[in-house]
């Protein structure tokens, strides 16, 4: 049988709390906190279960979904709509990074000549997008610890149910 | 994306300081992992650097490196010379790329600029260019005090500092003393001659600051975040006109100013590598942004320190300078895009690139930048109702 990932994370952070960290120079403060910093990232690690591919393919389903909005609602000059038909002719399996560059390139271009009308529904469709792809990062990098209100955020399980 | 506005504005008016900077950095990006300084190579390299520039004799000595400096390697040492006492000298060198790049000309510019008006630890030397460093790096007197007070915890980032009711009575009466004296700093001094002044039309204050981080976030974001988009049309479209200029720290806050636990007294206001010219509304929103602001009894204090309203106030009580609600919710929003660009751009960028000797610490902070775009999003929704 295999050691999970889950068992060999937290033998990490046991190597790294119980041997490692005690055996750093005091006098090296930032290799004190690098070390801190790992025994950090570990347990967010193990929170988050090997769920980061679910989590990205969520990411990406809620940009599709951003993306198709915008597209049907565009409206305005040319430089609005240079920027749609090439948001549009992205392939199906373009990469997320590509995907959301484009739309965010739309958004910005609507500035320069999009219709008032587009404007508007194109606010509103990026605002509701933004209030729930960030909640659910938030949820997910809850652990480290930044949030101002993390005990109202739901746990990492709500994010796949 | 097209290179004007809908006001044919030009997408590139930038200061030309901080183009410079921008570009070196843009040229620096296909260089490989950044290796960070050695202790024994910074002192073979610092004895000489010291002795051409007038220091008699040096040697360094308890040459330590410091934890924190989210974007520069910082280290300590005691400097003995010839005729002069032994100096404790803290040096920030600056690797490829971090949280943020900035110049440390300016930066020892802006110290020396106001060094007779508020404390600030003395600024000694700079290899602005890093020939004799190897890498960009300033030098400055150390001095002692505390970020936060000892008996609290917070983030490594400073987020989350609580200071009790009697020391923050203390510190806030410091706090604003020294924000007028820096905005009252004058922004003609032959000191800054690295900064130049927004002053080709009311609005390019504002837009230099726009061009500034949404150029950073162009070349730096690995992935496009749709709401940033929206925050840049927003501020492109309501751009604030500047009645007065006045120098700005750019990151004034609770956990960049250290202060003596006994006393209350601030001993030294530190960071200066955002400083520039601009609107004194800038200051002010950075100074109040929830993320490191405490909330105690439902109300919000800036800066851990006092409630926003009492903030500005006083503020204007001290200065004469009325507070303009729009102008401050411009600045709210481009502060706010400012942070999750340094969070979720530059951040990720470096660690993306091992551009820094923290790159651990740089992907740790990169979530921090969700914290920001939560707020961004209420904020500029705001703007969007009006």
């Amino acid at each position: 049988m295999n050691p999970t990932i889950e068992l060999r994370i937290k033998t990490m952070i046991r190597a790294l709390t119980e041997i490692i960290v005690p055996a750093v120079d005091p006098r090296n403060a930032l290799a004190q906190e690098q070390a801190g910093l790992l025994v950090g990232h570990l347990h967010a690690l193990l929170l988050h279960g090997g769920r980061e591919k679910a989590m990205c393919d969520g990411e990406r389903a809620a940009l599709k979904d951003l993306s198709n909005a915008l597209v049907e609602v565009s409206d305005g000059g040319a430089i609005t709509t240079a920027a749609t038909s090439h948001l549009k002719a992205l392939p199906n399996d373009v990469d997320t990074d590509t995907l959301s560059h484009a739309i965010e390139a739309l958004v910005i271009d609507a500035g320069i000549d999009g219709s008032e009308t587009f404007k508007r529904a194109c606010d509103s469709l990026v605002i509701q997008h933004a209030r729930e792809e960030n909640l659910r990062s938030r949820v997910w990098f809850n652990a480290m610890g930044f949030d101002h209100d993390p005990d109202s955020l739901p746990d990492i399980e709500s994010l796949f149910k | 994306m097209s290179e004007t506005n809908q006001q044919g504005m030009n997408l590139h008016d930038l200061e030309p300081e901080i183009a410079q900077t921008l570009e070196r950095i843009h040229d620096a990006r296909a260089s490989g992992p950044y290796e960070m300084c050695q202790e024994d190579v910074l002192r073979a390299r610092l004895e000489p650097y010291l002795s051409r520039e007038g220091v008699r004799n040096p040697r360094i000595e308890d040459l330590r490196r410091l934890a924190g400096g989210a974007s520069k390697e910082q280290f300590v040492f005691t400097l003995t010379q010839d005729g002069s006492a032994p100096r404790r000298c803290v040096l920030r060198l600056e690797p490829v790329e971090g949280v943020a790049i900035t110049s440390r000309q300016r930066e020892f510019e802006a110290m020396g600029a106001v060094r007779d008006v508020v404390p600030v630890p003395e600024v000694l030397w700079v290899d602005a260019d890093g020939a004799a460093l190897g890498r960009p790096a300033l030098i400055a007197a150390f001095v002692e005090g505390v970020t936060k007070p000892t008996a609290t915890s917070s983030n490594i980032t400073g987020f989350g500092t609580v200071i009790g009711e009697t020391l923050r009575e203390k510190l806030v009466v410091w706090f604003i003393e020294h924000l007028k004296a820096i905005h009252g700093t004058d922004i003609e001094s032959p000191t800054l001659k690295s900064f130049q002044l927004p002053n080709a039309d009311p609005k390019q204050a504002a837009r230099w600051q726009v061009n500034w981080w949404t150029t950073v976030w162009h070349n730096d974001a690995l992935r496009g975040i749709p709401v940033l988009g929206l925050a840049e049309r927003w501020m492109r479209e309501n751009l604030p006109e500047t009645a007065e200029l006045v120098l700005l720290h750019g990151d004034y806050r609770t956990g960049n100013y250290l202060f003596d636990e006994h006393s209350a007294e601030i001993t030294a206001i530190l960071d200066w590598e955002f400083t520039h010219i601009g609107d004194y509304h800038e200051d002010l929103a950075w100074t109040s942004l929830r993320p490191w602001s405490h909330i105690e009894n439902g109300t919000l204090l800036a800066s851990s320190l006092l409630p926003c309203d009492e903030l500005f106030e006083r503020y204007t009580s001290a200065t004469g300078r009325t507070i303009d609600p729009k102008t401050l919710h411009f600045y709210q929003v481009f502060c706010l895009y400012k942070c999750s660009v340094i969070c979720l751009g530059s951040g990720l960028r470096s660690a993306h690139e091992a551009h820094n000797h923290q790159d651990a610490l740089m992907s740790w902070l990169t979530p921090a930048g969700y914290v920001f775009v939560n707020e961004l999003i209420d904020v500029l929704d705001q703007g969007l109702q009006r």
